[in-house]
């Protein structure tokens, strides 16, 4: 595999102040994650205010990433019609260890709500701020996610 | 070829002076499925000594549907006497004429004994190099039974040459290397698999725990052990079951079964149906969904759709009924072709079931009302298993299903 980690967010749906607090916590995610020579896909692009790397290339290239990736990070800050519910779903038909972030359980699509209970592979968190995202990653790296 | 056509499987009279290589048993009118066997060295299709003794006509009593073909060429001494073939030439004729006298069969299951899996295997790699792609997509099951998957060793370096037949059995032989190694790449062997670039053929191995001409790893080939059928008896014994009990038949039976429908449903379909608030608006997509799946029925000539909208009558049953995830899992899991339904912008599970589709690479249509921008946007990236099809309105959409048919699968429907 490529990739060790790949993180899902629905970028559109969040305004600018937002996601440049997204940013940050991405960024140190990533770190988080290197530190344990781990390798990250993220579609974020950290070099300009533009959300994506480039629309286009997300496009050609998510999918490729996603399925060279062993393990899948889900934040999903609120009920949106967005592409990471589609990349869940390939994450979970390739058995991909994952963890959704959600700041309600119930802005999930109903397949998803009880994801965890069907299988060992999903853990589902609810968090109130970006702290507790980094926590929870920290921890599950401890644990060997 | 000759077609025998009778209420039920007999050996034809003149069994002994036939000269036809490939005889048909009918036991129904226009069935459109066939059961080919494929005898092996020094294999002999009717009569005591026939290679597969009851075996043919068990199956034609249980599985009426499908004709039974019984495949008869020279080997070891014949070649002597007679006019005989190389196995690659003999796999060239077979191949012709499963494409030209078979071609009304749509499905073409081969069971093989020994030499014989070789020459079905010659086959198969005759119509890849062809290309006749129309003709591998009818092939829906092989059965090797006690087959030198790698040659044999009983057959030294220094007689392989003397005989057609030993030529192509030395073990690990260019030939059957070449063979193996075109197959292997072409195809993977399950039922319902969906690997990118590669077709699906499913492949059953029967061992013998007594078989002196043919070593366990040959027969067994690169397989999982599910696959592998290990049956008491020798090389010739185990393709003669004696009655409807006998466990190799029961075996084959049911795997015969599983190649004539691998899936449970021809078609998943995704539709949202959190999205209707009230109960009548339930009921009217409901509707409509049911007459999106009929049209489907008819015009792609399917049997078995799948839509939890049609499953759930009421929406207030909706949330305490929920669908579960294992649900939804096994239902696309056991369907052939996957189709989506997207009438707005909301927030779904249709999404989740379409990655999940994805991954499982199900030849796909999305439909999407308006323009595929109205998709998320991962999805609307371009890829061979999917084809996005844009409507205006709910007539349309029907009329859309009507005009391309099975074209709204990329590959058609098989």
């Amino acid at each position: 595999m490529k990739y060790d980690y790949f993180i899902a967010l629905p970028m559109s749906s969040f305004s600018d102040a937002e996601f440049k607090e997204i940013k940050v916590l991405i960024k140190e995610i990533i770190n988080t994650l290197k530190e344990n020579n781990s390798t990250v896909y993220c579609a974020v692009n950290f070099n300009s205010d533009a959300k994506f790397i480039d629309e286009d290339m997300a496009l050609k290239t998510d999918i490729d990433a996603l399925m060279d990736s062993n393990k899948f990070i889900l934040i999903y800050p609120r009920k949106i019609t967005s592409s990471v519910i589609f990349e869940a779903g390939v994450a979970y038909a390739q058995n991909k260890e994952s963890i959704y972030f959600v700041k309600d359980i119930n802005d999930l699509p109903y397949v998803m709500k009880k994801a965890d209970c069907v299988t060992n592979n999903i853990a589902i968190h609810t968090y109130s701020n970006n702290k507790f995202i980094l926590d929870t990653i920290n921890k599950a790296i401890l644990k060997g996610f | 070829m000759k077609k025998l056509e009778n209420i039920k499987y007999l050996e034809p009279q003149d069994k002994d002076t036939l000269s036809e290589d490939l005889v048909i048993h009918s036991v129904k009118k226009d069935n459109n499925k066939l059961i080919l066997f494929i005898h092996g060295l020094r294999g002999k299709r009717y009569g005591a000594s026939s290679t597969w003794g009851k075996f043919p006509q068990l199956l034609s009593e249980d599985l009426s549907d499908f004709d039974i073909g019984l495949y008869q060429y020279n080997t070891v001494e014949k070649r002597a006497f007679r006019i005989s073939l190389s196995i690659e030439n003999e796999a060239r004729h077979l191949a012709n004429l499963i494409r030209d006298n078979l071609r009304n069969y749509k499905k073409i299951i081969i069971i093989a004994h020994s030499m014989g899996g070789i020459l079905a295997k010659s086959i198969i790699y005759q119509l890849i190099v062809n290309n006749d792609i129309s003709v591998i997509k009818k092939i829906s099951g092989l059965f090797l039974m006690a087959t030198p998957n790698f040659g044999a060793k009983w057959i030294p370096y220094l007689i392989s040459n003397i005989s057609k037949d030993f030529k192509v059995l030395k073990n690990h032989n260019e030939y059957l290397t070449k063979v193996n190694k075109t197959i292997d790449n072409y195809f993977v062997f399950n039922e319902n698999t969906n690997i990118d670039n590669k077709r699906n053929l499913p492949v059953w191995t029967v061992v013998a725990s007594n078989d002196i001409w043919v070593e366990e790893q040959s027969a067994s080939i690169c397989l999982s052990s599910e696959r592998i059928k290990f049956i008491k008896g020798s090389h010739t014994t185990i393709v003669k079951p004696e009655n409807k009990d006998d466990d190799v038949y029961c075996w084959i039976k049911e795997k015969i079964l599983l190649c004539d429908k691998p899936y449970q449903h021809d078609i998943f379909i995704s539709f949202p149906m959190s999205t209707w608030k009230t109960e009548e608006e339930y009921k009217e997509h409901q509707k409509k969904v049911q007459d999106f799946s009929n049209t489907v029925k008819v015009n792609l000539n399917l049997n078995t759709i799948y839509c939890d909208v049609l499953k759930i009558e009421e929406k207030k049953l909706f949330e305490t009924q929920t669908t579960s995830m294992n649900t939804m899992i096994n239902n696309i899991k056991n369907s052939k072709y996957y189709i989506l339904i997207v009438p707005n912008k909301s927030r779904s599970s249709i999404y989740f079931e379409a990655g999940f589709a994805l991954a499982l690479n199900k030849p796909t249509a999305y439909f999407v009302k308006g323009t595929n921008k109205n998709l998320p946007y991962v999805m609307q990236g371009v890829n061979n298993n999917i084809n996005i099809i844009e409507y205006d309105n709910y007539d349309n959409l029907i009329e859309k299903i009507r005009i391309e048919k099975t074209k709204i699968f990329n590959e058609g429907v098989i």
